[in-house]
């Protein structure tokens, strides 16, 4: 039953990629980056990480998305003068990274270590919420305080690149 | 509550320098925008306060060797981690100093971009400290964050636009190939941390995902194949940002690299070899053949700055403790050369309006000063003793030929070489040919301090090395239990020791 | 697998009562809009269609089902169709975490009925967050689909505002978040229980009024309602984002509208109001001695409260006049937005100080 779930929200999210760069018209783009970020929150559901999940959706489709969707209608882009050129590249680029997955795929067999992620039985006994943030804010908060950090720099930069001439008194 | 933080005082020490600078930051943000009417000089010599306090700080951490680990392994502070936090924060104040003048040129935003300037070296700061592949990836996003709002700061430029442009699709790229390789890697190994990695089998979906990291931190110290923002991006932007992205994100990124070479992948040291000379062979021939035909100093500078990464690879292709001291002193000899090149760039453009190398004709005669610092920075650049330069290419070298790589050092001579030819060239134009306009030019202030500091680095690392020897040796001491040269020799590949 | 199927079975009579609820609660509200703006205004309301006008409802569905369906010339045929489900869809999905009465869960052939909620999932509240945020699609693209100047403005305007005070929302409910110490509606509702001062918007250490007002206003705001209802500002924009919708498209949005309403007022009830939960102790049903009935009692208590919030949306509408757009944003992010933060420190400050 997990399987066919994984393959299930696996197959449409490799479809709905390629349909992102695939679509000529570039509303229907997002439109499968939309489906995308539904099944790859579907595939974190399956993994019992329903607050990534919930998270997933939250920033992406009912954010940044809807930025996208905002400057590809303002823009109002042409249909046709998009990725004609690339073909051969992404080609090259798209090659290599089947020869790897059909590498990864075969070597499955030898002996890997799994990855040591919380057992199952910590999140259930604490909730995955709760197992999440207390990750977050002690083994992993150097990177989430840095990654705050971040957002402040980029707020400040926004600002600063995007920012109409202001009152003039700036001198 | 099931709150897991385990952390005392002392720990917090280790993050003190940061969190010092951190708070200094929002302190610099806040005099910016309450005092409207204070001049940008001051939030400088605000910046720089910081900066310099931060300094002793971490020379304070380097002389009662405090050291030690933080938040599972991910936070790390040895000697060469404090080493590099020195060399990022000594860069940072050197460009500040730098700016001072060059600011006048942003209409807007003048406070927040020092605030920007320091806010990057936390940023590498942090990049020198990360142990673990997660903290790798939002350190440097962070340290790249700032840089792709300073690289446009001119925003009525189009050729900052451009140089900003290209310098953040490639980097959000970068980005992109750096999550996928630690997706990779993870998936592989469970891991995050360098030190637990050792152990990693050699599967395809590891090699992948270390070099598509490899890459991404190539497009950071911008080595072949992956140089390509480098030229329109240092052309582009504004010139002391072009200093600061010439030197400081190079120290940091190879302080990642080294790490990881050395501590995550120790056992695959055969393989990533040739992986480094192919990279360091590139970036030097490329970087020297290219900048011969150029007309542009600071383009001259971008090219030249593709070869000398060329060099410092060498060192890292020794794959040895020495060869990592090399790197450590190389940089540093880099650092004040580079940084004293660009400064007299910023004060010729500030004078004169132009970047040409054409117009530095007769600069010898304009200002003798500046003329006679180009030379010395230059010719350190190129490695002529006894200056800086000449040391940090003789030691990287040393520790190659110790490894036997033949075919690297032959074409690091030829190099050498070619890079004279061009260097040369400017300091042809400077002292030879007749000026276009004979009248003397002026210097600021700041902008000499920064001069004098270039030169008494280059000087006094070139005639009396041994201090600053004793300390990248003992920088890079974690690195002690490495392989020795007689031990290393056989692991190397015949295919790097039979050419020459 | 016989065990999968009456889950299914049980889930889908659940859905099903549910919705038939819904559908009614909105059939009443087009009626009720109308007839309490009569009563504000001094006027009658419609007065027609049956006793009093209350068949209103009937005729206005019956007529929009009727009515042509027009596609306007250019449109994007496929968006145009879509546009109107991606809108519908969000705003009744929602209901499936809210819990409209008591957990009297009991054992039916062998499964576990929860009879008042369609699904205790543990982040119940971010479901809900998540898909109200795709609510704005539906509107964006309507307003694109239309190939019309005054519908493409309106969905752009909408779904700005939509996302400015989305972050206002979830912002407004960490408060309750750090109070309950869990996601799930069922459990925010039930750590309320015993009293009015037990609820969120009293309930020491950290009484949530601020939050609950940013929550009220910010909610108003992202259903689009007087006195924000630039998207749809008559005057302006002749209909906003559907403008070219007519028939059963037009009464999808419409639905829509007011089914978001309607969830609204039940995330209001059910996070700050202490949901199903009497404002005494208890329920008067057990202390007469009806224990078993005093579902009704609960249930009753989360219409009141629920009606409650939707009177005061037509109350807003019948009072205030619209603000300008700039207004609106700058009222968003330079107030509610702060507000909501500022709550979040205290309401953290408070809880640490003094832990339950």
């Amino acid at each position: 039953m997990e399987q066919l779930f994984f393959f299930y929200f696996a197959a449409v999210i490799a479809v709905a990629s390629v349909l992102v760069v695939a679509l000529r018209n570039p509303i229907y783009s997002a439109l499968s980056l939309l489906i995308m970020f539904f099944h790859v929150a579907g595939l974190y559901v399956s993994l019992r990480a329903e607050f990534l999940a919930a998270v997933q959706v939250i920033v992406y489709a009912g954010a940044i998305l809807v930025l996208y969707l905002f400057v590809v209608m303002l823009l109002n882009l042409k249909q046709d003068d998009r990725y004609h050129r690339q073909w051969p590249v992404a080609g090259v680029v798209g090659l290599t990274l089947a020869v790897e997955a059909v590498m990864l795929t075969l070597l499955k067999g030898r002996a890997i270590p799994p990855a040591p992620a919380n057992t199952n039985e910590t999140v259930e006994g604490l909730g995955n919420t709760e197992a999440l943030g207390d990750a977050l804010y002690s083994t992993y908060l150097f990177p989430f305080e840095v990654a705050s950090l971040i957002l402040l720099v980029a707020m400040i930069g926004a600002i600063i690149l995007a920012k109409k001439d202001i009152g003039g008194s700036e001198a | 509550m099931t709150f897991s933080l385990t952390m005392s005082p002392s720990d917090l020490l280790l993050l003190l320098p940061e969190i010092l600078l951190t708070c200094w930051l929002c302190v610099v943000l806040i005099v910016d925008f309450s005092f409207p009417r204070l001049p940008k000089e001051q939030l400088a010599y605000l910046s720089i306060a910081g900066l310099v306090g931060t300094l002793g700080c971490l020379a304070w951490f380097d002389i009662s060797g405090i050291s030690g680990t933080l938040f599972a392994n991910m936070f790390v502070v040895d000697r060469m981690a404090l080493f590099f936090k020195m060399f990022v924060v000594g860069a940072t104040i050197l460009v500040i100093l730098a700016s001072m003048e060059f600011v006048h040129r942003f209409k807007f935003f003048r406070g927040e971009y020092y605030f920007l300037v320091v806010m990057s070296a936390l940023g590498m700061m942090f990049m020198a400290s990360a142990n673990d592949l997660l903290s790798v990836f939002v350190t440097l996003e962070f340290s790249t964050f700032g840089f792709y709002v300073l690289v446009s700061y001119l925003r009525e430029d189009v050729a900052s636009n451009e140089a900003g442009l290209k310098f953040f699709i490639l980097g959000v790229f970068a980005a992109g190939l750096l999550a996928y390789g630690i997706s990779l890697v993870y998936g592989e190994t469970g891991k995050l941390v360098f030190s637990d990695m050792k152990s990693a089998q050699a599967t395809p979906g590891l090699i992948i995902g270390f070099l598509l990291i490899f890459g991404a931190l190539g497009f950071k110290i911008g080595a072949v194949p992956f140089h390509s923002w480098i030229p329109d991006t240092y052309h582009g932007s504004p010139t002391p940002v072009t200093a600061f992205l010439s030197i400081a994100p190079k120290g940091a990124a190879f302080a990642i690299l080294l790490r990881m070479f050395f501590v995550a992948l120790a056992t695959f040291k055969p393989t990533w070899v040739l992986l480094l000379v192919a990279a360091s062979i590139l970036s030097m021939t490329y970087g020297n053949i290219v900048a011969i035909a150029q007309k542009n100093i600071k383009r001259l500078l971008a090219y030249s700055g593709i070869a000398q990464v060329g060099n410092v690879l060498i060192g890292l292709a020794a794959g040895t403790k020495m060869g990592n001291d090399a790197i450590l002193f190389y940089l540093l000899t880099y650092l004040f050369a580079n940084l004293g090149a660009f400064a007299i760039v910023i004060a010729v453009s500030q004078a004169i309006g132009s970047e040409e190398i054409d117009d530095y004709s007769g600069l010898g005669r304009r200002s003798p000063f500046l003329a006679f610092s180009m030379l010395i920075f230059l010719l350190s650049l190129a490695g002529v003793p006894p200056l800086a330069g000449f040391i940090g290419k003789l030691y990287i070298f040393v520790a190659a030929i110790k490894e036997g790589l033949y075919t690297l050092i032959t074409v690091g001579l030829i190099n050498i070489v070619i890079s004279m030819y061009y260097y040369l060239i400017v300091v042809k134009k400077m002292y030879i040919t007749e000026p276009h306009d004979p009248s003397p030019l002026a210097v600021s202030g700041p902008m000499k301090a920064v001069v004098y500091i270039g030169l008494a680095g280059t000087l006094i690392i070139g005639v009396y090395p041994q201090p600053v020897i004793d300390w990248v040796v003992a920088a890079t001491m974690m690195f002690s239990d490495l392989a020795g040269p007689a031990a290393a020799l056989p692991t190397v590949p015949p295919v790097v020791s039979s050419g020459g | 697998m016989t065990e999968l199927s009456l889950r299914l079975a049980v889930s889908l009579a659940q859905i099903a009562a549910v919705m038939g609820v819904v559908m009614l609660t909105v059939m009443i509200l087009t009626l009720a809009e109308r007839k309490v703006l009569g009563w504000m205004q001094d006027r009658m309301g419609p007065m027609e269609v049956g006793p009093y006008g209350i068949l209103q409802p009937i005729a206005d569905g019956l007529k929009l089902f009727f009515k042509e369906d027009i596609v306007p010339a250019g449109a994007n045929k496929f968006m145009f169709s879509l546009a109107p489900i991606l809108a519908m869809v969000p705003a009744l999905i929602g209901f499936a975490v809210i819990p409209f009465g008591p957990s009297n869960k009991f054992e039916l052939f062998g499964i576990t009925v929860e009879p008042f909620v369609i699904s205790d999932i543990n982040i119940g509240i971010l479901y809900i967050l998540a898909f109200a945020s795709i609510g704005a699609y539906g509107i964006i693209l309507g307003g694109w689909a239309s190939n019309s100047k005054y519908s493409l403005l309106g969905g752009l305007r909408s779904a700005a505002q939509v996302i400015s005070y989305e972050l206002n929302v979830g912002l407004a409910i960490v408060g309750v978040l750090i109070l309950a110490g869990s996601l799930s509606l069922v459990k925010i509702t039930e750590a309320q229980s015993g009293g009015f001062w037990h609820w969120y918007v009293f309930a020491l250490p950290a009484p949530q009024i601020f939050a609950f007002v940013v929550y009220v206003i910010s909610a108003v705001a992202e259903t689009n309602r007087v006195p924000f209802d630039l998207p749809e500002a008559e005057s302006e924009l002749v209909a906003g984002f559907f403008t070219e919708y007519s028939g059963m498209r037009f009464a999808f949005f419409f639905i829509a509208e007011y089914a978001n309403m309607v969830l609204v007022s039940c995330v209001a009830a059910a996070m700050f109001l202490g949901g199903w939960n009497a404002p005494y102790p208890g329920t008067i049903l057990e202390h007469v001695g009806l224990g078993q009935f005093a579902w009704a009692e609960n249930i009753a208590w989360f219409t009141v409260k629920a009606y409650l919030f939707l009177f005061l949306f037509f109350w807003l509408r019948a009072t205030l006049p619209r603000l300008r757009y700039d207004q609106l944003m700058k009222f968003g992010w330079k107030v509610m937005l702060p507000i909501a933060l500022g709550n979040i420190v205290v309401t953290s400050i408070a809880v640490y100080l003094f832990p339950r």
